[in-house]
């Protein structure tokens, strides 16, 4: 009957921090943007959070010091000193975070005098929910924050409903948090745009606004299976069915599945093709000046899409090449992975074409076959059923490496998973699913390919 | 036997590799339903002669007619001209994805472009000829050797060659293997068909061949009949070699 916290406090919150370093020099006519640092970000989320560690996510956030700032981008509209953007900020440490989406702030100049040093930062928060304040009714309120930092210390300037959120339910207040030097005033809803702060000594300002999602804790009843029965219950839901997020899933499988077979057939008929042009030169003594070009071009072919990460090639060949043409990312996906795919491909089967007995040609010329229908008939057979494994084990590779198409943003399984993750903070779940669903895949594979294997294997042996 | 143009008709043909001398001058002529046998001491180019006729080597000199047909020649299509001189090898190269049968079947069905039924027919009579129309379903590798090798015979007959070219038939079989391809190539000699055959079965030699060859250093260092080669040997070196092998 005691209350235990489920988990101990979710809290989640995101912050937005953009931040941006700006420096104008008024007096030059020529005006730069100096941007604020990821590092400069990350300390002003931390000191928001050591100022007004009140409420419980608050307290939770600054005492695991857990908000990270990630990544922050920077646009460069007219007019808009900077155009900042949060991509992605951890909380570490929370215990189920929920929350779903976040960010962006946008940093307006500010032409009163007053503003002149103070950067303003207004950040959104989609969806804070904050797990641990869970209860029947819940209440959902957008809530404005404004943060200064000042010579002295902070002045927040909150509304009812940040007050209630990040506060933890302190309203019609004004109070000072002596270690911090903070000040927290009250104002009206909605004012905090025309908010004038009072201080002259102003060195930051922080603006946000964010809706809150709260209320009261619930008594915890569940207990050790049912506790985390309920958990993984949960999970499950808002990874796959809310938002009809499973759907997502099946859809990137598509693109996955169809991205694959289509690069397995580029890269079976062209590893196919370079892997006679090179056995044949390999094999043979009097070359063509045709032979030794196509050799040639086969073998600096090999040497770049194998020496290459797959990763830096696929990206090579959607920026730089197929993406000013207009080409779209998935075309360039099967292009990319067929083009690797056919290197290894063509490897493999050079290595099987050679493997075979040379009395095997000798006999099939004796017979009085020409050069390709002796590779046709008797050579390709025997070295395609010996390299099989190999170009099985090739085949699922590419599966997998395909999940690298992520890079461009091309929707496949791997980018569906993550899209997820990054919508729920829940990494496990869609991830794992993800993970899952490549294991069957390729499972399945290498069982069709020992069946094939085995039918082929009818000489005995 | 009497034929005014040879079947095959060899004139100095020489090989190298590199430095390597191989054959230095070889004339031989072969008429149609004659049985050459090669005998000889290892090295002394008898295979390469048999592998130059085919072609499967390049000649460095020489030249080569097959038929009236000069095959050393760069304007012959080369794999027309084989179609009527088979070769059997000493390690058999039967194909082994393919069953008996398609051994047999793949050669005129895909070059000669015999209907498959008609092939197939073809082939087991072949089969039966040779005793082995059990095992036409089988593969290759459930075979013995000496199977393996009257398969190979019997692939190099399915083509419907004029010439058959066997390069050591029986060296890489067991001693009691080597009497079932024997008599194969016996009863192959009695049909009519020419042969000539790189062998170190002096028995079968002294029984089958019409002529008898003795290579050494490269050339054609004794030839005749039989009797006159194997019972007589004028050359010294063929008498060194006969007295190893006899």
């Amino acid at each position: 009957m005691n209350k235990k916290r489920v988990i101990s406090i979710v809290a989640t919150i995101l912050i937005l921090c953009a931040a941006v370093g700006w420096c104008v020099y008024e007096i030059n006519s020529s005006t730069h943007a100096s941007e604020i640092s990821l590092d400069e970000a990350q300390k002003l989320v931390n000191e928001q959070f050591d100022g007004i560690a009140i409420s419980k996510a608050s307290k939770y956030i600054a005492d695991n010091n857990s908000i990270y700032v990630n990544d922050i981008s920077y646009g460069d509209e007219k007019n808009v000193i900077l155009n900042c953007k949060i991509d992605t900020i951890d909380v570490y440490g929370a215990i189920s975070p929920r929350y779903d989406e976040f960010l962006s702030a946008d940093i307006k100049k500010k032409n009163g005098t007053m503003f002149k040093s103070a950067l303003d930062f207004k950040l959104e928060f989609e969806e804070i929910l904050l797990e641990s304040l869970q209860s029947a009714e819940k209440t959902q309120k957008k809530a404005k924050l404004m943060l200064y930092e000042t010579k002295d210390g902070f002045e927040i300037y909150a509304d009812d409903a940040a007050l209630n959120a990040v506060f933890g339910g302190i309203s019609d207040i004004e109070k000072e948090v002596s270690e911090k030097k903070t000040v927290i005033k009250t104002m009206p809803n909605g004012a905090v745009e025309e908010q004038k702060i009072e201080s002259t000594n102003v060195v930051k300002g922080f603006i946000e606004c964010f809706d809150t999602r709260s209320a009261i804790a619930k008594p915890e009843t569940d207990k050790g299976i049912a506790k985390i029965w309920k958990s993984i219950k949960g999970d499950f839901e808002v990874n796959f069915l809310k938002y009809d997020r499973w759907k997502t899933i099946f859809k990137g499988l598509w693109v996955t599945i169809k991205l694959t077979i289509f690069a397995l057939i580029i890269g079976l008929f062209l590893g196919i093709l370079i892997a006679f042009v090179r056995s044949t030169y390999l094999k043979t003594t009097k070359h063509g000046i045709l032979l030794r070009f196509f050799n040639k071009i086969a073998q600096v072919y090999l040497t770049v899409i194998r020496g290459t990460p797959a990763v830096v090639q696929i990206m090579i060949i959607y920026f730089v090449i197929f993406m000013p043409l207009g080409v779209d990312k998935f075309i360039s996906a099967v292009v990319c992975f067929g083009i690797n795919s056919a290197a290894y491909v063509a490897e493999i089967v050079r290595g099987g074409i050679m493997s075979v007995d040379e009395g095997q040609s000798e006999a099939g010329r004796s017979l009085g076959f020409g050069y390709m229908q002796t590779m046709m008939y008797i050579v390709f057979p025997q070295a395609f059923k010996a390299v099989l494994p190999a170009l099985a084990n090739e085949f699922v590779v590419l599966l997998k490496e395909t999940s690298v198409a992520f890079y461009i943003g091309l929707g496949d399984l791997m980018y569906a998973g993550n899209a997820i993750r990054s919508a729920t903070y829940s990494p496990f779940m869609p991830l794992v699913a993800v993970a899952l669903i490549y294991l069957v895949m390729v499972m399945f594979l290498t069982m069709l390919v020992g069946k094939l294997e085995r039918r082929l294997k009818t000489d005995g042996k | 036997m009497e034929n005014k143009t040879p079947m095959i008709h060899v004139e100095g043909l020489r090989k190298a590799f590199g430095e390597n001398v191989v054959l230095n001058g070889v004339d031989i002529d072969i008429y149609k339903g004659e049985v050459l046998v090669i005998i000889g001491p290892s090295g002394c180019g008898k295979s390469t002669f048999l592998r130059c006729l085919n072609m499967l080597e390049t000649p460095t000199g020489g030249k080569i007619f097959l038929d009236g047909t000069e095959i050393t020649s760069p304007k012959t299509n080369i794999n027309k001209e084989r179609q009527k001189m088979m070769m059997v090898f000493q390690h058999f190269n039967l194909f082994p994805h393919k069953t008996i049968l398609e051994n047999l079947t793949l050669g005129p069905i895909k070059l000669k472009k015999q209907p498959k039924a008609e092939a197939e027919e073809n082939a087991m009579n072949i089969l039966t000829r040779i005793g082995l129309a059990d095992k036409a379903n089988s593969y290759p590798s459930q075979l013995s050797g000496g199977q393996k090798q009257r398969v190979a015979i019997g692939r190099a007959l399915a083509m419907d060659p004029e010439v058959i070219l066997f390069d050591e038939p029986t060296s890489a079989l067991d001693p009691e293997m080597v009497g079932e391809v024997l008599e194969v190539m016996k009863e192959l000699a009695k049909s009519g068909i020419t042969m000539i055959c790189v062998t170190h079965e002096m028995g079968f030699a002294r029984e089958v061949a019409s002529e008898v060859v003795f290579f050494d250093n490269g050339i054609v260092a004794e030839k005749g009949t039989p009797q006159e080669v194997l019972a007589n040997p004028k050359n010294e070196r063929l008498r060194g070699f006969l007295a190893k092998v006899l």
